[in-house]
């Protein structure tokens, strides 16, 4: 996994690769005081008592929303991606569908979630209503994560009449609101259209009365064209989230890219963050994907624009006899695929999401390939800022900042799954010579690449990425000359 | 003015010209005598004009046209590609139901850097009786679906017809097109209950081959009976995709006659299947 960015060709011995990397201490970067919980908490024995955790003091990321007002009546200004959690902040939201079942939810096994560089638990499966919710927030406190509990109250509203869901919404909310690490409610996972004005509802209520709340919700593979605008546009969520698994038992399913491309224009189109499932699991009809597989399909996600990364499953589901382990076997076990995980979330994704998270998506292409390009992956075209490449097939996607002008980022990323690459991109006429840098994920800086200027040798292992970020002439400056 | 790139050097800036070669379809079961047309794609990345020369090269027996032909593609630095056409035709000596290899090589006169740039694909081909070569030649499938060149179509409304010498008696069977593959494989008739095919068969005798198996799903065994013997059958499960011809003789006395072959199966989801039937 040798992460290189070297326009002489030669390997550089000091070149940090984004597996090597020592597990970050993640109450440092949530900036979470010591304590908590301590010892599990068992379950179904009633509530414990919430003040005598550490949830008593002040929540302490700097991008909790505070004071919360419980039942805040009256209407309520739109809140959008930046104030909301999750997606707000600097980092990248890092989550997974399954969490540990009951018996297993303990803190030592939300160590291990933390460990792994998650950074908030899904409320499914066993984890759902209280007490067990009280339990799972509990333990996401204790260990710096966030929390997106399931409640059937939210969930199953559209069984009440409809004159009690405002009520509801408020009742269910103040229960929720004093949780730290609670950072909304899971909605249902592919909805249909059955139950969209339930949840149409829910989202409404939310911008009104709880800005402060996520409201999760994710897209199935069927939503595409109009299901996919008829989704977005009655529901109103905060951001897309979407999954269509490609590691089939009959092949590889090309339905992830082409999701991927119609997600990424509803995301730009709608201005929403768009987020996605990566496979992590096996099943009768899926195989169960390599961790170059698991990082290909994150950082072909990256260069779609993503701006939250979830797993399919952490858990092993066991309610379908067709699943295979996902990073946790079912009785508890860590796979390959756990440990892969481990060392892409914190060594990579946590690093380089920080810089991508704040990133607009500009143009995006598959440069080098000789076939026709995938559904929902352009064919790379030269412009002002990539001129040309040669080598291998990578995918090359710019990002810009509104607020840094200046500068335009390209992450360049192996197409393939199976093989190293090898590539050169040349950059354009509105990329400077001088200031040319690659992100060092080690350091967590940007290292000038040496000359020769403009021009950029990488080397890539099998599925990995490199961001540059390039200093290029605004607009004005380059047409006064 | 040199740089080092990739492990070697080359003149600075130059782009490698890269080609790959594409081919379509990628197997094919052909009756000898039938040409038929394989698309070639051939992809090239280059600085400028990309040149070069197709070939394609078969087994004995097999005759490829043309041999050779030139390429030309304008790149200009983006992948391009040219479709190209070759056909192909298994000769009278062609050896029969071998999956033999048809080879494609695209190689560019010159690419950056010296040397030439190089690619190739292959298809897997099987030649199989022209039907004028054989007594009998039936194509099994729903009404409708491809029928190989030259043979006769068996489907499930064919009753037996002294005059046409062939078809069902008894309860019909099913049929399914599952839209892959070449003719031959690609459709069959197929049951649980057993099916009767009544044929006419020329005096002397005549060697029967039965084409069993299913594109798309695992096929149970099938099992031909013959005068009330037990005469052919596959010897395992058939995976999706796969193949197996069954093989048995029939006797046509001095004079022919009628014979009814009984086809059925067994384990698995116990249905047989008959993709086609040639009678030598």
């Amino acid at each position: 996994m040798v992460f290189e960015a070297n326009p002489s060709g030669t390997k550089a011995p000091d070149r940090p690769s984004w597996h090597r990397r020592g597990t970050l201490e993640r109450r440092r970067f949530l900036g979470l005081a010591a304590g908590g919980l301590g010892a599990a908490l068992s379950l179904g024995t009633g509530r414990p008592a919430f003040a005598s955790s550490s949830a008593g003091e002040e929540a302490p990321t700097a991008h909790r929303l505070s004071p919360r007002v419980p039942g805040l009546a009256g209407p309520a200004p739109f809140v959008g991606a930046a104030e909301l959690p999750l997606l707000s902040g600097p980092d990248l939201p890092i989550g997974f569908f399954w969490p540990p079942p009951q018996p297993f939810t303990t803190s030592e096994r939300y160590a291990e979630i933390a460990e792994a560089g998650f950074t908030w638990v899904l409320g499914v499966n066993d984890i759902v209503d209280f007490p067990v919710n009280d339990t799972m927030l509990r333990l996401c406190e204790e260990h710096g994560l966030y929390g997106v509990p399931t409640d059937f109250r939210i969930y199953g509203i559209r069984d009440y009449p409809r004159d009690q869901w405002r009520q509801i919404f408020i009742d269910t909310l103040a229960e929720y609101r004093p949780y730290p690490a609670f950072a909304g409610l899971h909605l249902k996972d592919e909805p249909t259209e059955e139950w969209y004005p339930s949840m149409a509802e829910v989202f409404r209520l939310g911008r009104e009365l709880a800005p402060d709340v996520l409201f999760h919700t994710n897209a199935a593979p069927w939503h595409t064209g109009d299901a996919l605008r008829e989704l977005i546009e009655v529901l109103s969520p905060p951001m897309v989230s979407f999954d269509n698994y490609p590691f089939r038992r009959t092949g590889d399913n090309l339905g992830f890219l082409e999701q991927w491309g119609e997600v990424r224009a509803a995301g730009l189109t709608y201005d929403l963050p768009t987020w996605v499932y990566v496979q992590s699991f096996t099943s009768t009809n899926y195989r169960r994907p390599t961790p170059e597989e698991l990082l290909w399909q994150i950082n072909v996600s990256l260069a779609f624009g993503c701006k939250g990364i979830q797993y399919f499953t952490y858990w092993t589901p066991e309610v379908y006899a067709e699943f295979g382990p996902g990073l946790i076997t079912l009785d508890g076990q860590r796979t390959d695929l756990y440990y892969a995980a481990k060392d892409i979330n914190n060594n990579w994704l946590a690093r380089v999401g920080r810089q991508l998270k704040p990133l607009r998506p500009e143009v995006l292409g598959i440069a080098n390939l000789l076939d026709f390009p995938p559904p929902g992956l352009p064919a790379f075209a030269p412009d002002e800022y990539v001129a040309e490449s040669w080598g291998d097939p990578v995918i090359l996607s710019q990002f810009s900042k509104p607020d840094e002008p200046n500068y335009r980022w390209l992450l360049v990323v192996n197409y393939s799954y199976k093989e190293p690459c090898r590539v050169r991109v040349n950059l354009g006429r509105r990329v400077r010579g001088r200031g040319i840098a690659v992100f060092d994920p080690l350091t967590e800086r940007y290292v000038e690449v040496p000359p020769p200027r403009k021009r950029l040798d990488i080397r890539l292992d099998t599925a990995a990425a490199a961001l540059y970020r390039l200093p290029v002439r605004a607009e004005k400056e380059r047409t006064s000359r | 003015m040199t740089g080092q790139w990739w492990g070697r050097v080359v003149a600075r800036d130059v782009m490698p010209t890269k080609i790959a070669v594409r081919v379509s379809p990628t197997e094919n079961f052909m009756p000898r005598g039938v040409s038929r047309t394989f698309e070639v794609t051939i992809w090239a990345q280059g600085r400028k004009r990309v040149r070069g020369t197709l070939t394609a090269a078969g087994p004995d027996g097999w005759e490829l046209a043309p041999a050779s032909q030139r390429f030309e593609l304008d790149s200009d630095g983006l992948p391009v590609h040219g479709v190209y056409t070759v056909s192909a035709t298994p000769l009278a000596d062609a050896d029969l139901l071998t999956e033999q290899t048809l080879t494609f090589v695209g190689q560019t006169d010159k690419a950056g850097g010296g040397g030439v740039a190089t690619d190739s694909a292959t298809a897997g081909v099987t030649a199989v009786w022209s039907a004028g070569d054989v007594v009998l030649a039936l194509d099994a499938g729903p009404p409708g679906s491809p029928v190989l060149e030259g043979y006769a179509v068996l489907t499930p409304d064919t009753t037996w017809d002294p005059t046409r010498g062939y078809g069902w008696v008894g309860a019909p069977p099913q049929a399914r097109d599952r839209q892959v593959l070449d003719p031959l494989r690609r459709d069959f008739v197929f049951n649980r209950e057993v099916g009767t095919l009544r044929l006419a068969v020329p005096p002397g005798v005549h060697r029967a081959y039965v084409l069993t198996g299913d594109p798309q799903f695992t096929s149970s065994h099938t099992v031909v009976y013959l005068d009330g013997s037990r005469v052919a059958e596959t010897d395992h499960l058939l995976g999706p995709g796969e193949f197996a011809w069954l093989t048995f003789t029939i006797e046509g006395g001095d004079a022919g006659r009628t014979v009814d072959l009984v086809l059925d199966g067994e384990a698995h989801e116990e249905y047989w299947r008959l993709g086609a039937l040639v009678v030598t």
